[in-house]
């Protein structure tokens, strides 16, 4: 006997994949973490983060927002005004080290730079350079509204006992004497760019992962019984400034993602890897999840995503009573308007028509 | 002075404070007209009158009313829209103005009472003034956030009110522990709006409904402002 032959079938190509229906994804994931109904989970990240809150809030899982929408604003201007989008208003954040600066923020081991960028008359976070769609009446607003924001997000780390966070990029801005980082390349969403202050990094796979290490370890250290839960976003880059075709930057960049959250996932307790990066990917699942633009992935793979996600989780026992139900195609149809500010670069490439609605 | 006043589960003090009000005002004859929840946004208008669509919400104006099946506003000489999902939002100071304005409009727009002032208005030249719900009553706790100024919230909530001869009514100040909080006094044994079924006058729980005393207060004040004094 050999070692092989004491494998599951989902360890074997042909009995997992090239098999009679096509592959299936039972086995695909079982979670490493408890998450009960009763879990406060958290999410942030990149913009496929948005669907996993959602979806949990609709299954009657405890999405917990502690930065909800004011009284009496409707549930259209909630989200113009980036309300209900993660846990806490802070906008996307795409990398890792976006996280650890976000973490250290909110748990006052560093204070934001004092930044803010004008232009007609209005104020833009260089933080969360789309959070309010026509900027702010005034510096001070601006820094008010952060304020709250901040509050908010150490409310969440504090509260949760799950943190969901969906890598995104590994292209990155950063300012070259200061050393804080952008969400978006100044000038792009807002702001002015200027080349002897700021300096882009493609951040490799030792990057990554250290930024992510220390999030997770500073998170931890603020509440010891967070746990997380980490994916990468399928969506491709929508420009990259790696000098090479968009295609390959965006394997490159994906891989690198992978690569680390499997590595931490591994060596970590406590934090888990959820594959929707493969669902949607994979050639294993048709590879039919993108719409024609090969970029935005259709309502049909992100419904497959969170069916797979409810289905482990209550395979597993760990989410209690099955779901009501799992999520349709039109029901992730109407989910499918997200918010990300990095759509935007795909007007300066002259084409503004093809960005899609669903970013990294 | 007779008037006409739709409400939903707030009214319910309302209608228990008249009862302790009726005899010291005899010049003032108010029919009520409630159902809970937003049931009153059922009501459509046929001709000059606001009729029910569900049996439901038929059955409750019957029953608030003492037996009318419709509401014809000119059969009044004002029309009070109390409650009815219309707040005066409490704001934290940090927000931006951008997204306090919209919560001022969206809290007048969206709610029940301007809709229903909309169709009230298109049959009838009354004056409609809107009272909206009490204010969350007072507990014990630490500090909360700053807030915008309960002033220029309702400034800009009465703004956002589109229908001509439409007045938004503020909270009278003996109601008040302070500018955003409702005495919790008025809380002690507040009952459920008496529909005539089974969840009719029963002891409210929670911080938005207020009983008899406030309901008294409250029309007290109405009855005794610029507004409606003849």
């Amino acid at each position: 006997m050999n070692p092989y032959e004491q494998l599951e079938a989902k360890a074997f190509w042909a009995l997992a994949v090239a098999r009679p229906g096509g592959a299936g994804t039972e086995g695909l994931w079982t979670p490493r973490i408890a998450i009960a109904r009763t879990t406060r989970v958290v999410t942030y990240g990149s913009c496929f983060a948005q669907h996993i809150g959602r979806s949990l809030a609709e299954h009657g899982y405890r999405w917990l927002n502690t930065e909800p929408a004011p009284p009496g604003l409707s549930a259209e201007n909630a989200r113009k005004y980036n309300y209900g989008i993660f846990s806490g208003r802070t906008g996307n954040i795409y990398t890792a080290s976006l996280l650890r600066q976000w973490v250290r923020w909110a748990l006052g081991d560093a204070a934001p730079p004092d930044e803010a960028w004008e232009q007609d008359g209005r104020f833009y976070d260089p933080f969360r350079p789309r959070i309010e769609p026509g900027g702010f009446a005034s510096r001070a607003e601006l820094e008010a509204s952060r304020a709250m924001a901040l509050e908010a997000f150490r409310l969440s780390l504090s509260k949760a006992g799950v943190m969901v966070f969906t890598l995104g990029l590994t292209e990155s801005w950063f300012h070259r004497l200061q050393g804080h980082e952008y969400p978006m390349c100044p000038g792009t969403a807002a702001g002015t760019f200027d080349a002897r202050l700021h300096g882009f990094v493609n951040q490799d796979y030792a990057f990554v992962r250290q930024a992510l290490v220390e999030a997770i370890a500073r998170i931890r250290a603020f509440n010891r019984k967070m746990r997380f839960l980490l994916t990468v976003s399928p969506v491709p880059l929508t420009a990259t400034m790696s000098g090479e075709h968009v295609v390959v930057a965006t394997t490159e960049s994906k891989s690198i993602l992978r690569a680390v959250a499997g590595s931490v996932a591994r060596e970590l307790d406590g934090v888990d890897y959820f594959p929707s990066y493969e669902i949607i990917t994979a050639p294993a699942f048709g590879a039919a999840y993108f719409e024609d633009n090969q970029r935005t992935v259709t309502p049909a793979g992100v419904a497959h995503v969170m069916r797979t996600f409810f289905a482990a989780l209550e395979r597993d026992g760990t989410g209690g009573e099955p779901a009501a139900g799992a999520p349709t195609a039109a029901a992730a149809a109407e989910a499918d308007d997200l918010v990300c500010e990095e759509e935007i670069l795909g007007a300066f490439g002259g084409r503004r028509g093809d960005a899609g609605s669903s970013r990294p | 002075m007779k008037l006409c006043i739709l409400g939903n589960s707030h009214a319910s003090s309302l209608r228990r404070g008249w009862d302790l009000l009726a005899a010291a005002h005899p010049g003032h004859e108010p029919v009520f007209f409630a159902s809970r929840g937003t049931g009153l946004g059922e009501l459509e208008v046929s001709g000059d009158t606001l009729v029910p669509v569900t049996p439901k919400v038929a059955h409750d104006i019957a029953f608030t009313s003492g037996g009318l099946a419709a509401i014809r506003p000119d059969d009044y000489d004002a029309v009070l829209l109390y409650g009815l999902s219309l707040g005066v939002p409490d704001l934290d100071a940090r927000l931006s103005e951008a997204v306090a304005h919209a919560a001022c409009v969206d809290s007048v727009q969206g709610s029940t009472a301007l809709r229903l002032a909309r169709r009230i208005r298109a049959i009838s030249a009354r004056p409609i003034y809107l009272g909206p719900n009490p204010l969350l009553a007072w507990v014990e706790g630490p500090p909360r956030a700053r807030k915008w100024s309960y002033d220029t919230v309702f400034e800009r909530c009465a703004a956002a009110i589109d229908v001509p001869g439409v007045s938004l009514l503020r909270q009278p100040p003996a109601t008040l522990h302070d500018e955003w909080t409702t005495r919790p006094e008025f809380l002690k044994d507040a009952m459920t709006l008496d529909v005539g079924d089974a969840d009719s006058s029963r002891l409210y729980g929670g911080r938005r409904h207020m009983n008899a005393a406030f309901g008294r207060l409250w029309l007290e004040h109405f009855l005794g402002g610029p507004a409606v004094r003849r």
